[in-house]
């Protein structure tokens, strides 16, 4: 059950740290190269905003970026932005001139609690729902549960948001409809919750709940009938154990494996969730970098849905080891075949 | 097997409940105004609250907190702000302005003329960083020979200074020694305006508390919030359940908020208008006639009816809003004068019905930024209905950072712009030949008149009133014969605010439709 | 059990259960959407593009217009006609790429030298730490904004939950007894791949490849709305539902409504025949 940091864990664990090292090497030139390819000037972003919307002229746009050292080879300003990183300084915003450290201090904490509500939402309703429908024996219930999770999928994120939001903050009035607490109100745990709620409830229903689900019921499902679960039964084991310990630890593999992964697209899920309930978190704040093309801001961003990205894959594979006690550790993978 | 799935299920199931039972408890909606304050929702949030660092006063939270020099009235007329009065030196080149006495900033600091200077100084060594130092180019150096009194001196005539310096005045104890764009400053001003900022938090709201020792005695209302809400469905219904007492709404929410009657509609005109600009590298658009009988052949009331669902008015020119506006260009919806003039031009309808000259019709691509969905809604209606009337035209949006690169190579384009405010820096940069595109300049069509080009500079380099509306109504009529646009319509603004709430003046606003705030501390619950 | 004599079939040799109803309904379904893209122009004389400002906001069931027109008087039927041309295309390529490069991709990680399984776990990292939008904007830069930089850009940024997937389950299946046994039996790596664990991996593919296409359709819609892939005025069933994102709570519901129903129909047939699929192999253990 508990992780001992045997020396096979340890030296995986090792391993992990020094690739996830390697990965956001790779992350933050990928991230240079990659807005260096698109189209736009940062320069003429901050220049409109400043101009009252109005696109700025040639000669201006030219002046500021030589004066912020835009107009410099991308070796030379991507050497310049490592050599901050690294000390922990990730420059100022283009658009505020802000610490970008800061910016991020303030926003990140608020997308990690949304992130992990929600996925502690869609893991118990998928779990519950997923094992519902994958041992029910009754067809039309499976099938119900089917059905409404593909609506569910099939319905764009916004929708499910805006539905919510407008039954249970404009019709029933019972929950906030944004922010995470009232202005000028203190931020405290009682007032947090309700504004969490809502959401929450969007991000995890509007991204991942039905693939979950489905995972769920399809890997628990094909166990039902396999001859450890019989063989369990048949020596007399209590159904309540036969599930938790036969059906349900191998069933959730594929699931498992897919969480830590979907914490990636939930981060992006976040993006459109954050805006529409006024969430001040940092997808809200990488769509305005993205908009603004504030790309000191941007390029943070990346880097912290990197590390979450890393974090969330490597607890995956801890549970996917967990769970399935065949796969093993040592280096990414086991070879299996010894 | 069956009753643990109960449990799993009854765990998720409680889980749920907590949080909404939770949820019930803690916090309700938040009902009416709380010890007076009024709450604003509105979409878009500034970067920066420094007044340097924005235009046309479009930022309710900037506008509230800072004050310059002079102000605009409700007919967008310059009047004393924290200067009471000013004097121009015969030749234009001598401004000396008193400022009022005893003024104070925020944090109790005096504001003498040190802060005009520093202010002056500051915004013109900043160059490439603020584009408003444009509107200072033409000031050689600012004296303070008293501490109210400041003298700036010109190199040349320059009409709309005093324009330029409604800007919000910057505080020198508080900005020496950092850079214009400092983020400190930026997000914890220091100003003289009517409201202090009490908290600025980004992407949650600012709030704003009456400063006693504004200059025209306490406003009345005590506390302002304004909340960011960038999604203007959240807004709406935040509007309807009483989150906030007030908001900025769409066009198309306009029936759905009318329908409370708790809530008062204040529709106010802008002069930020929609039109089609013509590149004019492209030789399909060198003939005037051409030009104009698109001008003819466009339906402005279906857009507005349409797009806008009725919030705007049909334009006609660039200066339709603005205190310069003269007669009004003749452009309407008149189907048989745009046929007569393409016949005059040579044109005649082909087999597709389309209009056709040398065996080569009116072709062109009608673009604008694919991010915004008003333009891109005009785009298609107006591309409709110029197909409609025989022009070879197709619609198609393309990413604002694509338009960015490809200027030069648009057809067309729904470009918007215009000014409440002095016309000179709406109208310079767009239609003069010197601001070229290739040249640097915002002229993206490459439009050139020579009659065009000496009204703007006769509206800019001289300080008679008379003279100069005289120059702004040949550039107008200039225009009109030879149209660089499609004039397409003026957007009205809508913003919803409580029936209880007194004071909100009916004005001219800018870019965006903001500017709502603009005699907020006039504001008063009655 | 009954298993252990029956023949594994390969990889490819589905057996689609074509008894079941279901799976005909489903096809059938699918058929009738992609016949009435093609032949949209034969069942709408309307233009999905051109405005008419003359009957903007009609209510379904208006004399021209049975589903009713949009605030900019298009006819809302002729829209999800040609709309279905985009998003079906876009739909069930992009998902059907995705698939089989997750699948591919996942076998090899699980198959392949450990230093493969790194190379493609680690880039599955970099690539889900990227919000997709830079990915795009970069893509389309290179390419062009059009509909093969959407597919592309779909696949390239969505593969990687079904890799991860198909290795896990992959890497899961590899410890089995069976699995041992056709190695003992001599059978190499790639036989052992393409017979016994891939069809075992596959019904939790299948059944995440589903939503993969409603993923795809709507990805498209943000991308056009964007002015990434089809420019945002032509019909898209992802686009007509950007649009009337505003209108959810003004009273137009038809606007969400019938393009939603369109995406929920596709995917729940594309599902019915992705489980039929994954049925068709019988259980894996």
């Amino acid at each position: 059950m508990v992780l001992v940091l045997n020396p096979p864990l340890l030296g995986f664990l090792v391993r992990r740290a020094v690739t996830a090292l390697v990965v956001v090497a790779a992350l933050s030139a990928l991230c240079f190269a990659l807005l260096d390819l698109a189209p736009g000037s940062p320069a003429e972003s901050i220049l409109e905003a400043r101009n009252g919307g109005r696109p700025p002229s040639a000669a201006e746009v030219a002046r500021l970026e030589r004066h912020m050292g835009l107009d410099d080879p991308l070796p030379q300003r991507y050497g310049r932005w490592v050599a901050g990183a690294v000390r922990g300084d990730f420059g100022l915003s283009y658009g505020s001139g802000r610490p970008v450290g800061e910016i991020l201090a303030e926003t990140a904490p608020w997308t990690a609690l949304l992130t992990l509500v929600a996925t502690a939402f869609s893991v118990a309703g998928a779990v519950a729902v997923g094992l519902v429908a994958a041992v029910t024996r009754r067809a039309w219930v499976r099938r119900g549960i089917e059905t409404a999770l593909f609506v569910l999928g099939g319905m764009p994120g916004f929708v499910t948001a805006l539905l919510l939001l407008w039954v249970f903050a404009a019709w029933l009035r019972v929950l906030p409809s944004g922010g995470l607490a009232r202005p000028g109100e203190p931020v405290t745990l009682g007032v947090l919750v309700p504004h969490l709620v809502l959401p929450a409830l969007a991000l995890a229903f509007g991204h991942h709940f039905g693939t979950y689900a489905r995972l769920v019921e399809t890997g628990v499902g094909r166990l039902r009938n396999a001859p450890h679960v019989a063989n369990a039964r048949a020596r007399g084991l209590r159904g309540r154990t036969v599930t938790a310990r036969h059906l349900l630890r191998p069933g959730l593999v594929p699931f498992t494996a897919r969480l830590g992964v979907g914490v990636g697209g939930l981060m992006a899920g976040a993006y459109a969730t954050e805006q529409i309930f006024s969430w001040p978190g940092v997808g809200r704040q990488a769509i305005l970098a993205a908009r603004d093309q504030d790309y000191a801001v941007l390029t943070a961003v990346v880097l912290v849905t990197g590390v979450i990205v890393i974090v969330a894959n490597l607890l995956g594979d801890l549970a996917v080891a967990w769970l399935d006690p065949r796969v093993r550790l040592t280096g990414r993978t086991s070879d299996g075949r010894h | 097997m069956r009753k643990s799935v109960l449990v799993v299920g009854s765990i998720a199931m409680a889980t749920g409940l907590l949080a909404t039972a939770c949820g019930g408890s803690g916090s309700g909606p938040a009902g009416g105004k709380s010890g007076g304050t009024f709450t604003y929702a509105i979409g878009d949030e500034p970067e920066t609250l420094n007044p340097a660092l924005q235009d046309e006063h479009t930022d309710p939270v900037t506008e509230m907190v800072f004050r310059g020099l002079t102000r605009h009235d409700a007919d967008n007329k310059v009047v004393p702000g924290l200067a009471e009065s000013w004097r121009v030196a015969e030749n234009g080149t001598e401004y000396t302005f008193k400022l009022r006495p005893g003024l104070t900033w925020h944090d109790g600091k005096p504001l003498t003329s040190k802060d005009v200077k520093f202010t002056i100084d500051t915004v013109k060594a900043a160059g490439a960083d603020a584009p408003l130092s444009r509107n200072f180019s033409a000031v050689r150096s600012v004296e303070t020979p008293d501490d109210t009194t400041a003298t700036f001196r010109l190199s040349r005539p320059f009409a709309p200074l005093l324009d330029a310096v409604s800007m919000g005045l910057l505080p020198e104890h508080a900005l020496t020694g950092k850079k214009i764009t400092d983020g400190g400053f930026g997000q914890a001003p220091i100003g003289a305006g009517p409201f202090r900022l009490k908290a600025f938090k980004p992407g949650q709201y600012a709030e704003l508390e009456a400063f006693d020792r504004y200059y025209e005695g306490r406003p009345r209302l005590p506390k302002i919030v304004i909340k960011y809400v960038p999604d203007d469905s959240a807004r709406l219904i935040q509007l309807r359940n009483g989150e906030v007492d007030g908001a900025h709404i769409q066009p198309q929410q306009v029936a759905r908020a009318k329908s409370d009657d708790r809530i008062r509609l204040e529709t106010y005109p802008t002069a930020d208008y929609r039109a089609l600009l013509f590149n004019f590298k492209n030789p399909v658009f060198a003939d005037r006639k051409v030009r104009q009988a698109m001008n003819f052949a466009v339906d402005r009331d279906a857009v507005v009816r349409s797009v806008l669902a009725g919030q705007g008015k049909p334009a006609t020119g660039p200066l339709d809003t603005n205190p310069f506006r003269s007669e009004p260009a003749p452009f309407r919806h008149d189907p048989a004068r745009a046929d007569e003039l393409m016949k005059g031009a040579g044109y005649a309808k082909n087999a597709q019905g389309l209009w056709e000259k040398d065996g080569k019709t009116v072709r062109f691509e009608l673009t604008t930024f694919a991010e915004d969905s008003a333009r891109v809604a005009i785009l298609n209606v107006a591309a409709t209905q110029l197909r409609q009337a025989g022009f070879d035209i197709s619609g198609t949006p393309k990413p604002r950072s694509w338009v960015r690169d490809h200027w030069g190579d648009l057809g067309a384009f729904v470009i918007g712009w215009g000014t409440p405010y002095d016309a000179d820096s709406s109208v310079f940069g767009p239609f003069h030949s010197s601001e070229e595109l290739d040249k640097g300049g915002s002229n993206y069509g490459s439009y050139k008149n020579a009659e065009v080009d000496k009204a703007l500079e006769r509206g800019r380099g001289t300080l008679d009133e008379g003279k100069r509306q005289a120059a702004y109504a040949d550039f107008q009529k200039a225009l009109a014969e030879d149209p660089p646009f499609v004039w397409i319509a003026y957007l009205d603004t809508n913003n919803a605010v409580p029936g209880n709430l007194t004071g909100p003046q009916r004005r001219t606003l800018g870019h965006h439709g903001y500017g709502f705030f603009w005699n907020v501390e006039k504001w008063s619950w009655s | 059990m009954a298993v252990t004599d029956r023949a594994r079939p390969g990889f490819l040799a589905f057996r689609v259960p074509v008894r079941r109803p279901g799976v005909w309904a489903a096809g059938a379904v699918l058929g009738l959407l992609a016949l009435a893209a093609v032949c949209a122009p034969l069942l709408t004389s309307l233009d999905p593009i051109a405005t008419d400002t003359g009957a903007t906001s009609l209510p379904p069931g208006s004399p021209g217009h049975p589903l009713g027109t949009d605030l900019l008087g298009r006819d809302l039927l002729a829209r999800l006609l040609y709309g279905a041309r985009t998003s079906l295309l876009v739909g069930l390529v992009a998902a059907a790429i995705t698939v089989v490069a997750g699948v591919l991709l996942g076998a090899v990680a699980a198959a392949g030298p450990r230093w493969l399984d790194e190379l493609v776990a680690r880039t599955a990292d970099v690539l889900l730490s990227l919000p997709m939008l830079i990915v795009v904007l970069a893509l389309a830069a290179v390419m062009g904004p059009s509909l093969g930089t959407v597919v592309v850009a779909v696949a390239v940024t969505s593969w990687m939950p079904v890799a991860l997937v198909a290795r896990a389950e992959l890497v899961s299946q590899r410890e089995r007894l069976y699995v041992r046994a056709a190695y003992a039996l001599g059978l190499s790596r790639g036989q052992v791949l393409r017979r016994h664990l891939l069809p075992g991996a596959l019904p939790p593919v299948a059944s995440i490849a589903a939503f993969e296409v409603g993923h795809a359709v709507l990805t498209e819609s943000t991308l056009s709305f964007l002015g990434l892939g089809v420019p945002p005025n032509r019909p898209s069933w992802g686009n007509l539902l950007t649009e009337a994102q505003a209108h959810l709570l003004t009273g137009e519901w038809y606007t969400v409504a019938f393009p939603a129903a369109c995406v929920v129909v596709t995917i729940l047939a594309v599902n019915v025949l992705a489980s039929a699929v994954a049925r068709g192999e019988g259980r894996a253990w």
